[in-house]
Order: C-alpha cells, then structure tokens, then sequence
C-alpha cells in the first residue's frame, strides 16, 4: 500500500513543487475524491521519500506562513517513470484476470 | 483543537530538529485545513496523534539503524586498514621513548591510535542515532566516551615488551576477532529487524 501511496505522491509533485497540504489536495482533485487519504500519513511519507533522495525540499514563506515545499529530485525523476512502467504493466495483468469474462 | 492535537503529537514524535520540523509541518497543515472546514474536522482528517507519530518514530528508527550500519562500515574499513598495517615489518617510530627507554613500537602506536578512533566514531554515531530519536544512541555515547578516555590509560599500564600485549599477540588476535564477529552480529541484526518491520508494512 506506502508503494502505491508514494507513486501517487511522485506523481502529484511531477507537475510542480507542493507542500504536503497541497500534495493532498491534488491527489483529492485528481481522483476526483477516490484517494481521500488520512493526511497525517502522508508527512512521514514525504519525509521517507526525502530521505531516500527522491524528494528535496525547503522553507517557502507564502503570506507570513512557512511551509515545507518538496520537489522532485532527478533521482526522484527517475524512481517515478520506474514505478509508473511497474504500475501500468501490474494494472494490466489485474485487467486481464480480473476483467475476463468467461 | 489544533493546539490541543500539538500538544498531544509533540512527546511522542522523534526527539530534536527533527520533532520541531515535524510539528511546523503539521501546523502550518492543520491551520490550512482549518480555513477550509474548519479546526475539528482538520484534526480528524489528520488522524490520531499516535498513529502519526508511530510512523515518524519508524523512520526516524530506520534512520537510527542506517547510521549504525555505516558507522560499522566505517568501524569495519579502519580495522582492515590496520590490520593490513600491522602486518607490515615491525619497525619503530622514530622520535618517541617509550617506558623502557627505547622507541616506541609503530605497530603500538598505531593500535592505541586506532582503538582510540573507534571508540571516538562510537561516541559521533551514538550522537547521530540519538539525534535521530533513538535513545540508545547516548548510551553508546557515554560508552565512547568511557572507553576514549580509558585506553590511554589501559595503555601505559600495560605497555611493555611482552609478545601477549602486542597487536599482534594472541589475545589481540582473538579480540579482534570477537569485535568483527560482534560487529557483523550487530549489522545482519539490523537488517533483519529492517526486513522484519518492512515486511510487517
């Protein structure tokens, strides 16, 4: 599931810098409400992702309010086209089974 | 509320920079949440405080343990260098006097030195892991310290021209021998509690 999850957070920060509030909002809109996640799941996330130097991030002060903005790494980059090739080939297989009728 | 959930969140997250980095984080995301359906409902959709918290002291763990691991690396390259040195001829280094009057062997030397570096790494990679949150991280620490402040001592008592106190004696063989043991105990010991904890994810 933290797989899916964090494919899903690289995905979300592909398109441009975010901080975590963002990140979920644009995973809420984009699913259109499927991924409702719990958010306070998705910060040690972030901070894992960070660790593993897929993430960057840094301070940004937006009306007096200091948030934490993650960017994606060039290796981060990388481990998303990765994990979007691993998720289109495993969703296929699933279609396959799952939607095969007899 | 949001206050409230802080003030519950805070002794339970990792200790340090990390747990105030954290508790922004968390702020500045409920204050936004807040705005938009309000304190109560933010907080419930941020989850339990301890939920959250055990995932950063997870991290925060896996973090603890890659220090370990890399300090051991490191603990593991400097005994292999000196080992590969001490089996270099027997020379003397020029200069010093020794307790007997004559100079003192570089292989003592260079063995003092060297413990003396290891239990100096200990005391950085107990710091780094009780940075990251762990609290056995001080202990190896104290026991650093303990052990740098100690072997000089242990030194000059026991330094002398008998073969059984020399590096390359019997017990310094089987010493070093218990320390690598301990040292690969200590890492396939991490390792496996990775896998363990990966797994149970």
């Amino acid at each position: 599931m933290d797989g899916t999850v964090a494919l899903l957070v690289l995905a979300a920060l592909a398109e441009k810098p975010a901080h975590g509030y963002a990140v979920i909002e644009r995973l809420r809109d984009r699913s259109e409400g499927a991924f409702d996640l719990r958010e306070g799941t998705v910060y040690p996330l972030l901070h894992r992702l960070e660790a593993d130097g897929l993430l960057d991030s840094r301070w940004d002060t937006t009306a007096g309010r200091r948030r934490r903005e993650y960017r994606l790494t060039r290796r981060g980059n990388a481990a998303l086209d990765e994990r979007r090739e691993e998720w289109r080939r495993y969703a296929l297989g699933v279609e396959r089974v799952v939607g095969a009728r007899a | 509320v949001i206050d409230r959930y802080l003030q519950e969140l805070a002794p339970l997250l990792p200790r340090g920079r990390r747990r105030r980095r954290i508790l922004e984080e968390v702020e500045a995301h409920l204050r936004d949440a807040a705005a938009v359906v309000g304190e109560q409902q933010a907080v419930a959709r941020f989850g339990p405080a301890a939920e959250v918290a055990a995932r950063c002291r997870e991290l925060a763990a896996d973090r603890g343990e890659s220090a370990v691991l890399r300090v051991l690396a490191a603990l593991v390259g400097t005994k292999l260098a000196i080992g590969v040195a001490l089996l270099l001829p027997h020379t003397e280094q020029p200069g010093t006097v020794g307790p007997h009057g004559k100079p003192v062997p570089l292989d003592a030397l260079l063995a003092v030195q060297s413990v003396r570096w290891i239990f100096a790494l200990l005391v950085v990679a107990g710091l780094a892991v009780a940075a990251a949150g762990v609290g056995l991280g001080a202990a190896v620490s104290v026991a650093g310290l303990l052990g740098y402040g100690a072997l000089p001592v242990l030194a000059i008592l026991t330094r002398g021209v008998n073969v059984d106190t020399s590096p390359l004696g019997t017990a310094a063989l089987c010493a070093d021998l218990a320390w690598f043991a301990a040292a690969l105990a200590a890492v396939l010991l991490v390792i496996r509690a990775r896998r363990d904890r990966r797994a149970a994810a």
